[in-house]
């Protein structure tokens, strides 16, 4: 089950907005996300969400092209749709976005279960990334029943659980003390072990030590603006 | 496979969860669908009721069958000038296949010894209204349905202002042509039997049947009422044209009404599906989202919503039905009907072919609705979740 990419993350000259007359987030940015860690760095509201969200197939380019290495190597990348999403993509976000109504245990199961992981594999994953995360005690609570950071690397757990490919991290840190960043940062590293890719956005400067590049978004912005 | 079924099972929890914590929009969504089923049942059992009442009618009258009522005021009349019956019976103008029986109403009620009080008729005793009346007997006869033929039975005249008298009655089955005048049956008196006392007949009831090759009823109607114009005598007749073309009319109402229907019940439907749904779409989108950032398809998402929704409806429609169904005798009487066994039967033999096309209509209608929910559910990710 465990998946080497066949290539890289792609964005080909990619401009975005949200709407018709609203300001560019992205303009003419270029990128490719090679396997490692890659992380995206800059201030807030400058574009690293919705490029995350570009790069998961969460939101769709105005313009230019995003592509994702295709399952196999003779095949020609394409554009993130829902079979990468269920089948090679982890994903956290900002928000941590589980689902209320299931347990820890059932919001890990159900996107592993729609990737197709075998149940005896997805145990012996689930066991140990709990572990690993130190949330297993909390295996049957309802998010509403977690703590910040429980809830956060519950995410997290849920995100590696799949083994794919892909993983995309949203600000996975944010508002979490030292000792539940450094098992993220852990946790991240060991993830990438595989030849993976993994894009983390974040302004914590803490993560900067488990990333093989940077992406400074700071670059982006015209130099009156710049802290 | 096991990924679908986990799905289904956090679908169904997250739905049934919703319904238990807001179970307004449940109700509200099932009302309205009760509430068009029962009003486009109710409209169209009285269209139902109303045409069964014209048929019974028609049924009564016959199709080549008219009635000519016609006053006998002693006061305006001449001695010897012919009623209009009279002169139907002797003239044979409609040609010799044409039967007219001529009764007079009798101003007595009689009662049989079975207890029923039945109206009299007065006939010519050398012109008998029934074929088959036996020559034998005095020539009373109680026509009764469900009693056999041929018996005799005591009848008692009540005559106004004078004693009562016992005669025997001679059974016989009614003819068709007194079902119109009344169901129940009715008493055929002889001429010259010395019942009536020294009370004078008033009305006189005329029964024109036409033969194979005989002229059509409208143009002998027409012929009757010239002729009673040109005597100057007040006549009505009663044919089965006018309850045909009310038949018709109601027919062709009903196909209308029918049509109406199906429109504001369908759009009501998509209407009322479509704004609530957009309305509890924006509090389950988040997890939809969410769901679908795992790769679960947006059809796995649209067909919850589909299924719930077309689930409400159902339960609506059914629910309308049953209470209507339990109360059949409450909806026949509320629409202005006599409650009987046959207007329930009515009412139960127009529901089954009618809620086969309200049902589809309903279930289009809220297919329809579920449109704005679909291209909500197509949305990208990423605009929902934040």
């Amino acid at each position: 089950m465990t998946e080497r990419p066949t290539g890289e993350i792609r964005c080909d000259r990619v401009w975005f907005r949200y709407a018709r007359r609203a300001p560019w987030v992205l303009s003419d940015f270029s990128a490719e996300f090679a396997p490692g860690v890659t992380l995206l760095k800059g201030y807030s509201g400058c574009g690293k969400t919705t490029l995350i969200r570009l790069l998961a197939g969460f939101l769709r380019p105005t313009k230019g092209a995003v592509t994702v290495p295709a399952r196999k190597a003779s095949r020609r990348p394409s554009a993130p749709g829902p079979r990468f999403r269920r089948e090679r993509l982890g994903f956290v976000f900002q928000g941590l976005n589980l689902l209320p109504l299931a347990s820890v245990e059932r919001n890990i199961a159900l996107p592993a279960a729609l990737a197709g992981l075998p149940r005896r594999e997805y145990r012996a994953r689930r066991d140990a990334w709990l572990e690993r995360l130190g949330v297993e005690p909390f295996r049957t609570k309802k998010p509403g029943q977690l703590s910040g950071g429980q809830r956060q690397r519950v995410a997290i757990a849920r995100a590696m659980i799949r083994d794919s490919a892909v993983l995309l991290l949203d600000e996975p840190t944010s508002g979490l003390d030292d000792r539940n960043t450094g098992i993220i940062s852990e946790a991240i590293r060991e993830y990438v072990r595989g030849d993976k890719i993994c894009v983390v956005s974040s302004h914590d400067a803490r993560l900067e030590s488990s990333a093989d590049s940077i992406i400074d978004f700071e670059t982006f912005r015209p130099p009156d603006e710049r802290v | 496979m096991r990924g679908v079924v986990l799905l289904t099972l956090y679908l169904m929890r997250d739905t049934v969860a919703r319904w238990i914590e807001q179970p307004a929009g449940v109700i509200a969504k099932g009302s309205v669908v009760g509430f068009m089923v029962a009003t486009a049942m109710a409209i169209l059992a009285s269209f139902a009721l109303a045409a069964d009442e014209l048929e019974r009618r028609l049924g009564d009258i016959g199709l080549d069958r008219f009635y000519v009522r016609e006053a006998i005021l002693q006061s305006t009349r001449k001695p010897g000038e012919p009623t209009v019956g009279e002169m139907l019976e002797q003239s044979n103008v409609f040609g010799p296949e044409v039967r007219v029986v001529r009764l007079r109403a009798a101003p007595v009620r009689v009662t049989s010894e079975f207890g029923q009080t039945l109206p009299a008729y007065l006939y010519d005793a050398d012109a008998p209204p029934l074929e088959t009346q036996r020559s034998d007997a005095n020539g009373l006869v109680l026509c009764l349905p469900g009693v056999p033929e041929g018996v005799s039975v005591e009848v008692h005249v009540d005559r106004p202002a004078a004693d009562r008298v016992t005669a025997v009655a001679t059974t016989a089955p009614p003819p068709e042509w007194s079902a119109s005048i009344d169901p129940s049956g009715l008493v055929l008196v002889p001429d010259g039997l010395g019942l009536l006392g020294a009370r004078n007949v008033v009305s006189q009831l005329v029964i024109v049947e036409r033969g194979p090759n005989s002229p059509s009823l409208e143009e002998m109607t027409t012929a009757v009422m010239r002729l009673a114009r040109a005597e100057r005598i007040d006549v009505t007749v009663q044919g089965p044209g006018p309850i045909i073309r009310s038949l018709d009319e109601l027919r062709s109402r009903r196909d209308l009404v029918r049509g109406g229907l199906a429109v504001i019940f369908g759009a009501g439907a998509a209407f009322v599906f479509a704004a609530m749904g957009v309305l509890e779409y924006r509090e389950v989108r988040y997890v939809g989202a969410l769901l679908r950032s795992f790769g679960a398809a947006p059809w796995s998402l649209f067909a919850r919503h589909a299924i719930e929704q077309l689930l409400i409806a159902n339960l609506g429609l059914i629910t309308a039905l049953s209470l209507m169904w339990y109360t059949r005798a409450h909806t026949v009487a509320a629409l202005g009907y006599p409650v009987g066994p046959s207007q329930e039967s009515v009412l139960a033999s127009i529901v089954a072919p009618e809620v086969e096309v309200i049902a589809m209509i309903m279930n289009g209608g809220v297919m329809v609705g579920l449109l704005p929910v679909a291209w909500l559910i197509a949305k990208p990710v990423g605009r929902v979740l934040s």
